[in-house]
């Protein structure tokens, strides 16, 4: 297989709609992937009847939702197998600018450090940046963020699956995203660990909108599902991708998070029993 | 005409940058610190972000960065480090003078550096006032090589650090080399 080779890999459960307008925009790169692959996580709607139609798009469809984490971590595992170079992972509310690949490419070739993970600026409807996918620069490397800044880069320390390539010698030494997380969380704990002591840098001219209806963070979703978020967050602290500093940073940032949820939750004692439910489950041994 | 003047100071001069570029015939100057010794391309690569302010990086011997001189990102504006990455340099809060593309105005306009009070941290105090009156920028292909790099006392270091608004982490950081540099 010849070198830089890009599979696209987009996860998508029941978003019709967004996943076409998503696909779209990958047809329309001024540098296509190599091969797209979508990930059906059981999508219900008519995800299946019209990705079955569509031209040019292998789908993997899971027998069950996996949630992102799982989708993920499957669609890395076959891109993997199959030699690609370059695994671009997009969630399927993720819009492309036709040149968001050739710029991430590109972002590659003048990178001062052979980077294990480039990644695209992610902006909401408004151009803004957005909240969930705001860039998250590696400060106290100051000498390489200068590095970096100097070939046009900004040096990043965690990324999102909004458009974000990640190389296969990454997936050769830290395996597949962690699939038992389901949702959230998922994202930094695999990326934050490849990146701690590898290189990966956003590239400015790379751009990329998330298409949610509100430019929303976890809080805003205010369902049990913040279950997830505790419980993962609470793995993601007793994980080895962020350690000293970072993880006391982590800590203080998740419990302000917890505390903001509770607050905003217009039924506290439920939300404060979906929080612990996370703690208690984040506390027992993740499932392997 | 050069588009630059430039103009050498040390620490002993320091505190009278108002009379070494009051005469600068032209509207940009770069002040160079009489120890450093720009590279070729150095005015070159700052004059593409004139009018500055406009820091070239410290290295050393060997070409390396020299961290205790390479000032601090202004982390402030997410959207300002994408667009000066875009545009190949780093916002600051502030930078050690050691090589910086400024305005002649903007020096004179502000007070100048305060050695007495600042000690060897006068020049990253003055460019922390310099940057909340226009943004700066780090240029990392504008190199300087720099010989020494010693640390100031640690009074100094809180003064500078009152002064400058500096962070509790940055703060503690040049603090523990200021002590380490005295314990020998």
């Amino acid at each position: 297989m010849k070198s830089s080779t890009v599979c696209a890999i987009v996860v998508t459960y029941n978003r019709h709609d967004l996943l076409i307008e998503c696909l779209d925009r990958i047809e329309r790169q001024s540098r296509p992937p190599d091969h797209v692959l979508v990930v059906d996580n059981a999508s219900t709607d008519e995800t299946p009847e019209t990705l079955a139609r569509r031209e040019g798009v292998e789908v993997l469809r899971l027998e069950e939702n996996l949630g992102s984490a799982g989708g993920f971590a499957e669609g890395i595992r076959v891109a993997h197998e199959r030699g690609y170079e370059w695994l671009w992972l997009l969630d399927d509310d993720t819009f492309c600018d036709e040149l968001c690949l050739e710029a991430l490419l590109d972002g590659v070739k003048r990178a001062p450090q052979e980077p294990s993970v480039v990644c695209s600026v992610v902006r909401w409807r408004d151009e803004s940046l957005h909240p969930m996918n705001r860039p998250w620069f590696r400060f106290n490397r100051r000498e390489e963020f200068a590095e970096a800044a100097g070939a046009g880069l900004a040096l990043i320390r965690s990324a999102t699956w909004v458009s974000t390539m990640v190389h296969r010698r990454a997936v050769d030494e830290h395996g597949l995203p962690p699939a038992h997380f389901f949702i959230w969380s998922d994202d930094p704990e695999y990326l934050g660990g490849i990146l701690r002591e590898s290189t990966g840098y956003m590239v400015p001219e790379s751009l990329a909108w998330h298409w949610t209806p509100e430019p929303h963070d976890t809080l805003t979703d205010t369902r049990d599902r913040f279950y997830y978020r505790v419980r993962n967050l609470v793995w993601h602290l007793r994980g080895s991708s962020f350690q000293g500093v970072e993880r006391a940073f982590r800590a203080r940032a998740s419990l302000r998070l917890v505390s903001r949820y509770v607050q905003r939750s217009p039924n506290k004692s439920r939300a404060l029993a979906t929080v612990a439910r996370g703690v208690r489950d984040g506390l027992r041994r993740p499932p392997r | 005409m050069s588009e630059a003047t430039q103009v050498r100071f040390d620490a002993g001069t320091l505190g009278s940058l108002h009379e070494l570029v009051g005469d600068a015939p032209t509207p940009l100057v770069w002040l160079v610190d009489a120890g450093a010794t720009p590279s070729e391309d150095a005015l070159a690569a700052l004059l593409e972000h004139a009018p500055g302010p406009a820091a070239g990086l410290p290295v050393d011997a060997q070409g390396r960065p020299i961290k205790p001189l390479m000032g601090r990102v202004d982390e402030s504006d997410q959207d300002a480090i994408l667009d000066a990455a875009r545009r190949r340099c780093v916002p600051l809060r502030h930078i050690q003078l050691t090589s910086l593309l400024v305005e002649r105005e903007l020096v004179l306009e502000l007070a100048p550096p305060d050695p007495q009070r600042f000690g060897w941290y006068a020049g990253a105090e003055w460019s922390g006032r310099l940057f909340d009156r226009r943004k700066g920028v780090l240029v990392p292909a504008s190199r300087v090589r720099v010989g020494a790099c010693p640390a100031g006392s640690p009074a100094h270091v809180l003064r500078a650090a009152r002064s400058a608004r500096w962070r509790s982490g940055e703060t503690v950081r040049e603090l523990h080399r200021s002590v380490r540099s005295r314990l020998g």
